[in-house]
């Protein structure tokens, strides 16, 4: 299963300390299977420095012409969350109204995940193989991967993660959960937090269209964004932590 | 129609033919319009011409290009799909059915991914996907000699 609701945590705030201390190398540290989620077994990917040069797969350097501050476009993002619809859709329809329901519930209910969280693998895999097909054009799949930080970007928020749970990594891997839901779940978080799922994650959707990108191409994608997809990293949405906010973004 | 003599030169210009990039430069500074950039093979300058285009226009080709391989599709009920995808898309650019094709479509290049009928089902969910570049491109990949369709086409489209 790629999400989980497994173990209830003591409530932690994301520790910004802890995400400055990690050092791991993306190429060093990749899992081998890109179906495997769990924060156990997390590669801590990151993007293409912009000072480092760009290579081909075949090893021959690409100029980093790709300007800064790029925000995605209304179309990337309708094409982000179209590509995930239709991966839903390749389930069945009471997976799908299980996975509407989530996002349409009184938050006060009993949460009913199980259905959705079954087929998260295979949907995930769906996913997997678009942005893997040769037909499917680089430039496309890092405007995916832009859209994909900015979401995540966009609910990197304290109100959220108070539901959620999760510290650092585990919150990262909790909107990935919101995210992979598809659009409705993702906005309806947006809207009222008391939406997300405790301890719900998905790693897996965090990084998709980079490590896609990653093993088609030999380079994680530069989204031509200044945001960062770690936790903490969006300090409008931790209001508590403003006098902290020097060293978010920065990997 | 801005000039339906402008045809022909973008036609010759994306072929590579010799002269026809300053040809078209100065034909289409004449009409105030921003030259093309040169070089590259004819499937960028194809691309480039392409994106000029009104996106109504772009799925226009894609779908027309398309049209010409669904025959590449084994499976009936596949080709029907695309078919009936196509017609939707020439009928109506946007809207809950072409997402409910879109659907369809994605599951079923799911149950194929290899082959040229999966690259066909592949171009079609492009289309459908607002992506109508990709499209055109995957439908030259299954069949290299679509790009003189194409460029008929695009060269046809940009001269209106």
């Amino acid at each position: 299963m790629a999400a989980s609701k497994t173990h209830k945590k003591k409530p932690v705030k994301p520790s910004k300390t802890a995400k400055a201390a990690k050092t791991a190398n993306p190429k060093t540290t990749k899992t081998a299977n890109p179906k495997t989620t769990k924060q156990a077994n997390k590669p801590a990917p990151k993007q293409a420095k912009t000072s480092t040069p760009r290579r081909s797969a075949a090893g021959t350097p690409r100029s980093p012409k790709i300007p800064k501050d790029i925000l995605p476009t209304a179309a990337e993002e309708a094409r982000f969350w179209s590509l995930i619809d239709d991966a839903w859709a390749t389930q069945s329809a009471e997976v799908n109204a299980a996975r509407k329901a989530l996002a349409t519930r009184d938050p006060d209910t009993e949460i009913d995940n199980a259905a959705v969280d079954e087929a998260l693998d295979a949907v995930l895999v769906g996913l997997h193989a678009a942005f893997a097909n040769e037909d499917f054009p680089e430039q496309e799949l890092v405007a995916m991967d832009r859209v994909l930080e900015r979401k995540l970007y966009d609910v990197d928020r304290a109100d959220v993660q108070a539901v959620t749970d999760g510290s650092d990594d585990g919150f990262l891997y909790a909107r990935g959960y919101i995210v992979a839901l598809g659009k409705g779940f993702y906005d309806a978080v947006v809207a009222k937090p008391e939406i997300a799922i405790c301890d719900a994650e998905c790693e897996q959707m965090c990084y998709l269209p980079a490590r896609v990108h990653d093993e088609r191409f030999g380079v994680y994608p530069d989204t031509g964004s200044t945001i960062s997809r770690e936790s903490c990293s969006n300090t409008a949405g931790w209001p508590d932590l403003a006098g902290n906010a020097g060293d978010a973004g920065d990997d | 129609m801005l000039d339906p003599r402008l045809a022909p030169l973008i036609a010759e210009y994306i072929r590579g033919g010799e002269g026809a990039y300053e040809v078209l430069s100065d034909a289409l500074l004449e009409r105030s319009i921003e030259p093309l950039a040169a070089g590259d093979e004819p499937a960028d300058r194809l691309d480039r011409v392409f994106v000029r285009l009104p996106v109504v226009d772009q799925v226009r080709i894609g779908s027309a290009s398309l049209r010409r391989l669904v025959s590449e599709i084994v499976d009936h009920r596949v080709r029907a799909l695309v078919s009936a995808a196509l017609d939707v898309v020439d009928a109506t650019p946007a809207g809950t059915a072409v997402d409910a094709l879109r659907n369809r479509l994605f599951r079923a290049w799911q149950r194929q991914q290899t082959g040229p009928g999966a690259r066909v089902v592949w171009a079609a969910w492009m289309l459908l996907r607002g992506l109508p570049a990709v499209s055109s491109s995957t439908s030259r990949a299954i069949r290299p000699g679509e790009i003189d369709m194409q460029i008929a086409l695009v060269a046809a489209a940009f001269a209106r």
